[in-house]
């Protein structure tokens, strides 16, 4: 029985060694003792003359974050010190006695500084207490000159982000904002502090972990006033590291300049590798007013703002493509070979479907169209043929190819991916039946079909790279000599005829004597584009000839271009939220757009 | 209740008074912490040792042979409740390892180590051969080591699951072990510590770095350290008194009532203090060693050395770490610490240690 005492060398070998194990335990204990005995009696002295009034004081040097420059080199995002007026309760005697004299000196409101301390009860005294963030230069003088008046008052020195004013573009960059429970908590990796800044929107929240620098600090020793007598340990901030955009300041410049009181937005990128040379949403807001946390007006404004500021409508605006969207049926006519591209169909200006009439835009009709007039004038009766002879299931299979219903997968957060309707996707959300009359809505980007700004850009940078669409970016590198290479989005084959039609059309569409996109007309180079106007109520509604029509029944206008029209090097999307036609409207924008580009490559001489 | 005057008078009572000793004055220094905080420690902990001393009343009134009859059995049900707290418990400092019950936050590892160490004694006196134990035979006992704190790791709770191996490994010292298998182990042990590393969640790796080198960190855990240094050298030889600590009741020290409580002991009562303190728990250890040296029944030698390394090893790593010789990782003072499972926890190990004191001849 293994449970019965024996007396065993095993059971000798046992009782050998809780001896010894109390003899271990003995030396431990003494190590501790000998430990305590160092640190109490003989640094005792020391420890307790700096826990008296708790003499040592921490504080966080918060470290400069990256800067944000554009590929060649110009600075777009960087920092500049702000001057923020700070409260150590317990540095001073009376704090009803020191706020009563700070709010006499910079005139602020004294119920507001003692509810600011009042919040912060319970905090241990010598946690310094913001009251006013963002000192002027004249309140800062002022408060400097009474300082040895102001017992327990000091000003601190924090880093400010500043985004240029020239070039703001704000839903690229994003802003900045006070670190929430969640980033605070220990189970991050980078804790941070309360009331420490980060990224909360666009490139800021994208790069955070590169853009964030590590916060330093300082141990000092004060004396029972507060002030410094000597720094015991200090460690230097280590700022964040610098990113590079492709954003072009010239080109995002025109592009902000000339949505300046509308609501919409433009895109550019090139083709042949992604980069984003401009990316503007209207209407536009100051990120500069995110820089040391906004203030509850300010984001009042901005969240009851009937356009919706903070939106980026770049990626985030879904809206029918209008006729921008004609090419899918192009490319399914000329793909599948139904169609001599010469055969020409009658316009009289609308087409009947059973009891049902569509319109052409055009009333009057255009007459004998063949394939490339149907472009150039934007007949909408010929694509209506088309439609019929391809029917829902072709058209649907080359939106797709050309890249509807999916995003582009751009850094910045919140981008749509659009709507690509199919009977499929109607059953299943309405229960309803595909109807002919919605394939003749679909031929012509109407109806259901929804698309982004950015994503009609990666569709006609798809037919101006022949098949070939690259990943949008907004990162051109993550230091100074990097590079980040151009990942491929996807890839598709047309027939090369297919490609040199398109091409040939859409710039005669911009350059033809009765061209719709003539408005794009780029001195000195050749583009090709669409125009689009994407309608929001059907005409029937819409009030009648001669009366204003109100705003929120205005078309939408539309224009994608790309130039030059061989090897091109610039995609422009302009989408003006019910901006009325397209080719009066958006295709101006895109020209300047262009302009803007073309002028920036003759300066930097490429 | 105490029926059996012979069993009542053999209990050893200088242990049962040490271990009263020391949770009085774990209420105390509670005392202290909570008179300038809002939360109510002192009674809640009144109410933990109070539970805790019926559970120990409990478990002297059976033989420990008997009980550790059924260690499987409880042990089984431990890990049932561990693995039980990785789907329905709650969280805290990111490890699933709490199980809220009737409101109150119950800790299922703390249960698991006590029904753990049973398990292990009754394996050894049981499993093992007399004398020159190699590996083979060995594998017996990790696997139930294994089994054990695999569902801790998951919580993950690293500091709960290294208690365990230490505790473990402290027990297996005392086995008659070929020392041929002892220098494998070792040393294989030295390789895979490495590993271990990318098990860790980011904030323990994050206190483990900032242990070994506090400058990293100064404003959070390095901060810690450095004001618990402080506190615990401001004592002095004669502390500064009841209730006059200034480091703790400024809140410049965090976990004050379960991690750092010893540094507001050491910072109120000064060196006398805690030398007071030190020795009561030197006296508590070694009467549990004596316990288990002078017990005639293996299974019982076992389990006494088991529970008194367990106590040795929590308190002896809780004080490091508020001296800042051991990384912060979470282990409480036995019997002086707040809180519920450990305290109750500390009591049924202290029950098994009389009930074998008073049971020494069989």
């Amino acid at each position: 029985m293994p449970l019965e005492f024996k007396e065993t060398t095993q059971d000798k070998v046992l009782k050998g060694k809780i001896k010894i194990a109390v003899v271990i335990v003995a030396v431990f204990f003494s190590l501790i003792i000998l430990r305590l005995c160092y640190l109490q009696i003989i640094k005792g002295a020391k420890y307790a003359e700096l826990s008296t009034n708790n003499r040592i004081r921490q504080t966080a040097l918060p470290a400069p974050r990256g800067h944000i420059f554009s590929s060649d080199n110009q600075t777009l995002v960087d920092n500049t010190p702000s001057f923020d007026l700070i409260l150590i309760p317990q540095d001073t005697l009376s704090i009803d006695a020191v706020l009563n004299d700070v709010s006499a000196l910079l005139s602020i409101n004294k119920e507001n500084l003692a509810d600011l301390v009042q919040s912060r009860r319970g905090r241990p005294r010598f946690e310094p207490i913001v009251l006013k963030k963002n000192l002027s230069w004249n309140e800062m003088s002022t408060v400097l000159s009474k300082k040895n008046d102001l017992p327990g008052i000091s000003i601190d020195v924090v880093p400010r982000r500043r985004y240029l004013t020239d070039v703001r573009a704000p839903h690229v960059f994003g802003f900045l904002g006070e670190a929430d429970q969640q980033d605070i908590s220990l189970s991050s990796s980078r804790p941070y502090r309360r009331g420490e800044l980060i990224g909360k929107y666009g490139l800021e929240k994208w790069a955070e972990d590169t853009l964030r620098g590590t916060c330093g600090f300082l141990q000092t020793e004060v004396d029972a006033f507060g002030k410094r007598k000597n720094v015991l340990a200090k460690i230097e901030p280590r700022g964040g590291k610098d990113i590079w955009t492709t954003l072009i300041p010239e080109v995002q410049k025109a592009a902000e300049h000339m949505l300046e009181g509308k609501t919409g937005a433009v895109v550019a990128l090139n083709p042949r590798n992604g980069h984003i040379l401009a990316m503007a949403s209207a209407p536009l807001f100051d990120p500069n007013l995110f820089s040391r946390g906004i203030s509850p007006a300010d984001w009042r404004y901005f969240t009851s703002h009937p356009h919706h500021p903070l939106m980026n409508r770049a990626i985030q605006s879904q809206q029918p493509p209008g006729s921008i969207f004609k090419i899918v049926t192009i490319v399914a006519a000329l793909e599948e070979k139904i169609i001599d591209p010469e055969h020409t169909f009658f316009c009289p200006g609308y087409f009947v479907l059973g009891n049902r009439r569509f319109g052409c835009w055009k009333k009057e009709g255009h007459g004998h169209v063949n394939m490339q007039n149907s472009l150039i004038v934007s007949c909408d009766t010929y694509f209506y043929n088309l439609a019929l002879r391809l029917g829902i299931d072709t058209l649907v299979k080359y939106a797709e190819i050309l890249g509807f219903g999916f995003p582009g997968g751009i850094e910045l957060g919140g981008e749509r991916p659009g709507l690509l309707p199919s009977p499929g996707w109607l059953r299943g959300k309405t229960g309803a039946r595909w109807q002919k009359g919605d394939t003749l809505n679909f031929c012509i980007g109407q109806g259901f079909l929804q698309a982004t700004p950015l994503q009609m850009a990666l569709v006609y940078s798809g037919i101006a790279n022949e098949g070939l669409v690259y990943r949008p970016t907004l990162i051109a590198r993550t230091s100074k000599n990097g590079l980040e290479n151009a990942e491929v989005l996807r890839r598709f084959s047309l027939a090369e005829t297919t490609f040199d039609f398109l091409k040939n059309t859409l710039c005669d569409v911009v350059h033809a004597p009765n061209g719709t996109g003539y408005n794009a007309r780029v001195p000195g180079a050749l583009v090709a584009g669409k125009t689009g106007t994407a309608q929001v109520v059907s005409l029937k509604k819409k009030p009648e000839k001669g009366r204003p029509v109100p705003r929120h029944l205005e078309n939408h206008a539309w224009f994608v271009a790309f130039s030059p029209v061989e090897e091109p090097e610039v995609v422009v999307s302009v989408f003006l939220e019910h901006g009325g036609g397209g080719g009066g409207n958006a295709a101006p924008v895109a020209r300047e757009v262009i302009r803007a580009f073309y002028e920036y490559k003759k300066k930097r001489g490429i | 209740m105490l029926v059996d005057r012979r069993l009542f008078l053999s209990i050893d009572f200088p242990l049962l008074f040490a271990v009263l000793l020391l949770c009085g004055l774990g209420c105390v220094n509670l005392k202290s912490i909570c008179c300038f905080s809002e939360a109510d420690y002192f009674s809640k902990q009144l109410v933990w040792v109070l539970l805790g001393f019926l559970l120990m009343v409990v478990i002297i009134n059976t033989n420990y042979i008997k009980i550790l009859r059924s260690s499987y059995f409880f042990h089984s049900f431990s890990v049932v409740l561990l693995v039980f707290v990785y789907f329905f418990g709650t969280s805290k400092y990111g490890a699933q390892s709490w199980l809220n019950v009737a409101g109150f936050n119950l800790q299922p590892s703390e249960i698991a180590k006590i029904t753990f160490i049973l398990l292990i004694a009754k394996c050894f006196s049981e499993n093992l051969p007399q004398k020159d134990i190699r590996g083979k035979d060995m594998i017996l006992p990790f696997l139930l080591l294994g089994l054990t704190i695999a569902p801790i790791c998951i919580q993950p709770d690293l500091g709960t699951a290294s208690m365990f191996i230490i505790t473990f490994l402290s027990m297996v010292f005392f086995v008659n072990i070929n020392k041929k298998f002892v220098g494998v182990f070792f040393s294989s042990c030295l390789f895979l510590t490495p590993a271990v590393w990318f098990f860790l969640k980011d904030y323990q790796k994050v206190r483990i770095r900032f242990f070994l080198n506090p400058e990293l960190d100064p404003l959070n855990a390095g901060y810690q350290l450095i004001q618990s240094k402080i506190a615990i050298g401001s004592g002095g030889l004669f502390g500064k008194g009841f209730m006059q600590g200034t480091q703790s009741h400024l809140r410049f020290l965090p976990e004050q009532h379960t991690d750092f409580v010893f540094s507001v002991w050491a910072e109120e009562w000064g060196f006398i203090g805690c030398l007071f303190l030190i020795l009561i728990v030197f006296f508590i250890i070694y009467r549990g060693l004596r316990i288990a040296h002078e017990c005639k029944n293996l299974s019982g030698t076992y389990l006494a050395v088991g529970i008194t390394v367990y106590f040795f090893w929590q308190a002896i790593i809780n004080i490091l770490m508020t001296l800042g010789l051991f990384p912060v990782v979470g282990v409480p003072f036995p019997f002086f610490s707040y809180g519920g499972s450990g305290m109750v926890t500390s009591f049924m190990g202290v029950a098994f240690l009389l009930n074998i004191g008073m049971r020494k001849i069989k």
